[in-house]
Parts: structure tokens; C-alpha cells; sequence
């Protein structure tokens, strides 16, 4: 895969590296000449110096690339980059990061879906820490809608010696399953909690206190 | 004409002024309260300075009739206070030519106004942005051709 990434700072220089080792292609441009040189040293001749502005863009070859990373800590310059990408030069996956949260709804609305906000997922993380410590986030799905939580029943639990079947789940939450001691148990309607057990659920995030509150 | 001017530089202030005479009612908006003054004129509340243009976002009017719009070009709210959504024209004058490009492109697409220009200082971005059909003035080309007919000299003449 070829890929172009704008902006050869801090986020750029890591996702350079993880992409060489992983055997893709890549063009970095970054307008700063001694970061250039240092990524030359240490990476060969994939920097190109300059202003991220469209003729850079296709001297890199945007024609070709499959995929296109605006990662500057500019949110205009990336914007506009990415919709050259998009809309130029057609680059079928185009990835925007956005510094200041207020700027995703522009990109959005100007077609860039696949943006990143570093604030936005700090945010989100201590949002969720503010709710519970006892309902540990394990995953989050479909940017931040979904998770995937464990639960360690305490012996006070509400949801104890009572089958699954008569708690009162929130909507949109699924049991995974039960973890006891060594074992694995795939819920069911006559399954019984014990203290200790630990539950991994699916659910919307929305309704991870409502799901808190049956088992706490 | 209702008219956003988007930056008070030296570029946007003559502007503002060059639209108010020709009777347009004009906004511009500037993220730097200091810069209002260029438009070398007091502002209706009590001839108060430029610096108290107010928190973001908040309008101020001119003696003259400028509408004054502290904030960044940038900011959906700051253009809302502008009032983008009723502009017939909207001009991006900043000395940042990206600012300009995601500016007009906002003006453009996300709020339909009718007439967008934007300023690019870098000639090299001028051809791709025309493509994503985008009005564009470049002052570094217009001003070099300019000197050139100046000095009467056609452009790969002899």
C-alpha cells in the first residue's frame, strides 16, 4: 500500500515507522527542513520538503496512493489537504486529524468522515472513568457508541442468586458471557450469578450506568 | 450586497471600506480585536476602541456602518454570528491561505453563499483549488503582472 502522510512531527514520525515496518510505502511531507533531514537519515529518502500545498501533493505521486494521513497540528491545513486528496487526486482512504474538537463537525460536513481527535477520545476515556470505576471499558466500537464492558460482581451484588432472566437489562446491552473462577459460561435465561462472577456485557455507551446499577 | 470579509488586515480593511462605499453592507470578521482598528474608524457604542469589540462572537457596529465580528473564520458559531446564512458574498482576506481555502470552502458548500473569493498568496495552490472550483485572487501574480505592464515589457516578449 502506498500511503502519503502530511506532517512529519510527533504523530507523523510514528505512524512512518509503524508503516515501514508493517512494508508499505510511504511519502512524508513536512515543511520543516531539519525534521526532513532527520527522517531521511533515518528512514532513506521518503520526505519531500515543503509546504503541504497540491503540487507537492502530486510531485508525491496523490495519483497513485491509496492512502492519504493529514496529521499536521493544523486543522485547516489538514482539512484542505484532505479534501485535495479526496476530491483532486481521489485517494480512496483519506484520514484527518483534527486538534480542536469544534473543527469535526466542518470535516464532516465537507465529507471528511474518518477524522481523529485526540481530545475527543480523552474526553470520551475520562467521561467514562466519571461514571463508574466498576464497569471497566474493554473496547469501544463504532466511534464511541458501542463498548464491550466487564463487571466483577461484588458479594453485595442486587444481580445475585436471581437468574438472568428476571433482571432487568437496559436496552441495547447483551451479556457476553460469565467468567467464573476458570470457567467460561455463555449466559442464558436460567443462569444464575454468583458472587466474584465477571461479566462482560455489550453495550450502548449511553447506558453504561443503567447497566452499573442492575449489578452493583 | 450583504458581504463577509473574513480577516482586517491591510487587504480586508481597504476592502470593508471599498464595499461600504459602493453600498454594500458589509461584516468583517477577525480573530484579533486589535486589528479592527485598521478600518480607521470608531465604533458606534460610545466611539469605544477596537479592543472592547466584546467577547467572540459579539457584533459590533462602526460609525461608518461596519459590522465587526471578533473570532476565529474558522468557528461555525463566529460565521452564524456573522451572519453567513443570509451573506451573498463571502471574501476570505486572511494572510493564512489555508485559513482561506477551509473558509471559503465552509462559505461554499456547508452554507451556500452565492459569490466566494478566497485570497492565496502561493500561486502554485491556485491552479488545483480553480479545479475544486474555487474563486481565487493572488495578489503575488496580480502584483507581478502589474509591474510588468508597468515597464511595458509583454510577458515572453522579446
Amino acid at each position: 500500500m502506498y500511503a502519503i502522510i502530511i506532517g512529519g512531527g510527533k504523530v507523523g514520525y510514528y505512524l512512518v515507522k509503524d508503516l515501514l515496518t508493517k512494508g508499505h510505502e510511504v511519502t512524508v511531507i513536512e515543511h520543516n527542513e531539519a525534521k526532513c533531514r532527520r527522517l531521511i537519515e533515518e528512514f532513506g529518502s521518503i520526505a519531500l520538503e515543503g509546504d503541504a500545498n497540491p503540487a507537492l501533493l502530486e510531485r508525491a505521486g496523490a495519483a497513485r496512493a491509496d492512502l492519504l494521513l493529514a496529521v499536521t497540528g493544523d486543522d485547516e491545513v489538514n482539512l484542505v489537504i484532505s479534501l485535495v486528496g479526496k476530491r483532486f487526486f481521489k485517494v480512496p482512504r483519506v484520514i484527518a486529524r483534527v486538534v480542536n474538537p469544534r473543527n469535526r463537525s466542518v470535516f464532516n460536513k465537507l465529507g471528511i468522515t474518518f477524522t481523529v481527535s485526540a481530545t475527543d477520545i480523552i474526553t470520551s476515556l475520562i467521561e467514562q472513568e466519571a461514571i463508574t470505576q466498576e464497569v471497566l471499558p474493554l473496547l469501544s466500537l463504532q466511534r464511541g457508541e458501542l463498548e464491550i464492558v466487564e463487571m466483577h460482581l461484588p458479594a453485595a451484588s442486587p444481580a445475585l442468586k436471581l437468574p438472568l432472566r428476571e433482571l432487568v437489562l437496559p436496552p441495547d446491552s447483551v451479556l457476553i458471557s460469565i467468567i467464573r473462577g476458570e470457567r467460561i459460561i455463555v449466559p442464558r435465561g436460567d443462569t444464575i450469578f454468583q458472587a466474584n462472577d465477571t461479566v462482560l456485557a455489550l453495550t450502548v455507551t449511553a447506558r453504561v450506568e443503567e447497566l452499573r446499577k442492575v449489578f452493583y | 450586497m450583504k458581504v463577509i470579509v473574513l480577516g482586517c488586515g491591510r487587504v480586508g480593511a481597504h476592502l470593508a471600506g471599498f464595499l461600504l462605499d459602493r453600498g454594500n453592507q458589509v461584516t468583517v470578521v477577525d480573530r484579533n480585536p486589535k486589528a479592527f482598528r485598521l478600518l480607521n474608524d470608531e465604533f458606534a457604542e460610545g466611539g469605544a476602541e477596537a479592543g472592547s469589540a466584546g467577547g467572540v462572537g459579539r457584533v459590533l457596529r462602526t460609525q461608518r456602518g461596519i459590522r465587526c465580528v471578533l473570532g476565529v473564520g474558522i468557528d461555525e458559531e463566529v460565521l452564524h454570528a456573522a451572519g453567513i446564512e443570509g451573506a451573498e458574498a463571502f471574501a476570505a482576506v486572511t494572510d493564512n491561505d489555508y485559513t482561506n481555502i477551509m473558509a471559503g470552502v465552509m462559505a461554499k458548500e456547508i452554507y451556500r453563499v452565492p459569490r466566494v473569493i478566497a485570497r492565496i498568496t502561493d500561486p502554485q495552490r491556485e491552479r488545483i483549488f480553480h479545479e475544486m472550483g474555487i474563486e481565487t485572487i493572488c495578489p503575488t501574480t496580480l502584483g507581478a503582472r502589474s509591474i510588468v505592464d508597468k515597464l511595458e515589457i509583454a510577458p515572453g516578449g522579446h
